[in-house]
């Protein structure tokens, strides 16, 4: 088989609050020939992409990290860089648009910065549901166990849908989820809540309207029959499992990383 | 002009009197039910000069960017970065939103909730 290198960089709450997505993400991308490099040094790629029009320092955190993966793609032959949580995925492909579509702005966000290399805006900027998707005919390949008594309700969240320029599926009914999960024969449902609103940082800020948003997703998924909801980003599954304590036990209904299934499916 | 427009458009390069009030922006937002002022109405109040209204309002601070409206917007004038704009008239002046002592569970939250809240509700 013909290994795949890949940079990937990790995020601050990957390696702090999900080190189980991250350890079962790389044993699949291993399993499937995808040789991943994490990069060295990385640090806080904004968490948010800025909007503002006229203050670009914001965007600096992004460029940096995107300058690392520069620095690091000569190294190991390869400009593609992984992410896994779907904020930080938003954020550096947001700044690598943004840099595409203006690069006058290189210039001013390099007034900023001392000793950094120049980006020449080269890196790839990847989401893991888009490599699991171009590999879907190996993951299918892997499959040992038929994985039982599971129904899913596949939950995208925003931040890989939106805005549409970096989108890679259809933010009105994403399908990536679903076609990944059903190619390793794990039932999945119609779920018309995929891209509804967690209720994203409020958390922090209005904890009330995080319990009303990922409620109704959690009785959406319920009542349609799922018994898990699969979910690709951190804070979804924060929130809806937060939200869920708080039911009490009314709900019979799990939160689960999406890779976390796939590998019940393709075993040790 | 008044004189949170013209923010309005420096900060977000935005025209909100482009705005024709065809209401998809408060159609689509996940989060109108808890605004104070849907969008579509805060960018009518923008272009009547009532722009303080919207200032004052929960209604920039309940948005989470999800750029739902900003992708829907049939003129362009992307409510959800016009509210960006709005948030950094008051951020801005050094007056943040997020008070850190008052967040729940704060050792357990992830930290990608608490940089984004950061970013969106701090200066």
């Amino acid at each position: 088989m013909i290994n795949v290198k890949m940079l990937y960089y990790p995020g601050c709450t990957v390696k702090r609050n999900a080190l189980e997505y991250e350890k079962k993400t790389l044993e699949i991308l291993s399993k499937i020939g995808i040789e991943v490099y994490e990069l060295d040094n990385w640090y806080c790629c904004g968490a948010f992409y800025s909007l503002a029009k006229d203050d670009l320092m914001k965007h600096i955190s992004g460029l940096r990290t995107l300058i690392k993966a520069q620095v690091q793609a000569r190294k190991h032959g390869t400009n593609k860089l992984l992410t896994l949580c779907p904020m930080c995925y938003n954020v550096l492909k947001r700044v690598n648009h943004m840099l595409r579509e203006n690069p006058e702005n290189l210039d001013t966000l390099a007034l900023f910065m001392d000793e950094e290399e120049k980006y020449t805006i080269g890196i790839e900027v990847l989401h893991l549901l888009e490599v699991l998707r171009d590999n879907i005919d190996k993951l299918k390949r892997l499959v040992v166990t038929e994985v039982k008594d599971v129904v899913v309700a596949p939950y995208y969240g925003c931040t890989v849908l939106r805005p549409r320029e970096i989108a890679f599926d259809n933010a009105e009914n994403p399908e990536v989820m679903d076609n990944i999960l059903r190619a390793l024969k794990i039932e999945v449902i119609e779920f018309p809540f995929k891209t509804e609103c967690c209720g994203a940082y409020q958390s922090v800020f209005n904890r009330k309207i995080v319990f009303e948003k990922s409620g109704e997703i959690l009785e959406e998924a319920a009542v349609r029959g799922a018994n898990i909801i699969a979910v690709i980003c951190p804070l979804c599954k924060y929130n809806l499992e937060t939200t869920l304590l708080s039911l009490g036990k009314k709900l019979r209904i799990e939160i689960v990383y999406l890779t976390d299934l796939l590998s019940r499916a393709t075993g040790p | 002009m008044s004189e949170v427009l013209n923010r309005v458009v420096e900060y977000s390069g935005k025209n909100p009197y482009a705005c024709y009030q065809c209401g998809t922006c408060s159609a689509v937002c996940p989060m109108v039910r808890f605004m104070d002022i849907p969008p579509h109405r805060a960018i009518r109040l923008l272009q009547i000069g009532a722009g303080a209204l919207v200032l004052s309002s929960n209604t920039i601070w309940i948005c989470v960017s999800c750029m739902r409206c900003v992708d829907r917007c049939p003129r362009d004038v992307a409510p959800g970065v016009v509210f960006e704009a709005l948030r950094l008239i008051t951020l801005r002046q050094g007056i943040d939103k997020l008070k850190y002592e008052e967040i729940p569970n704060i050792e357990e939250a992830p930290t990608l909730a608490i940089v984004s809240a950061s970013r969106k509700l701090t200066g």
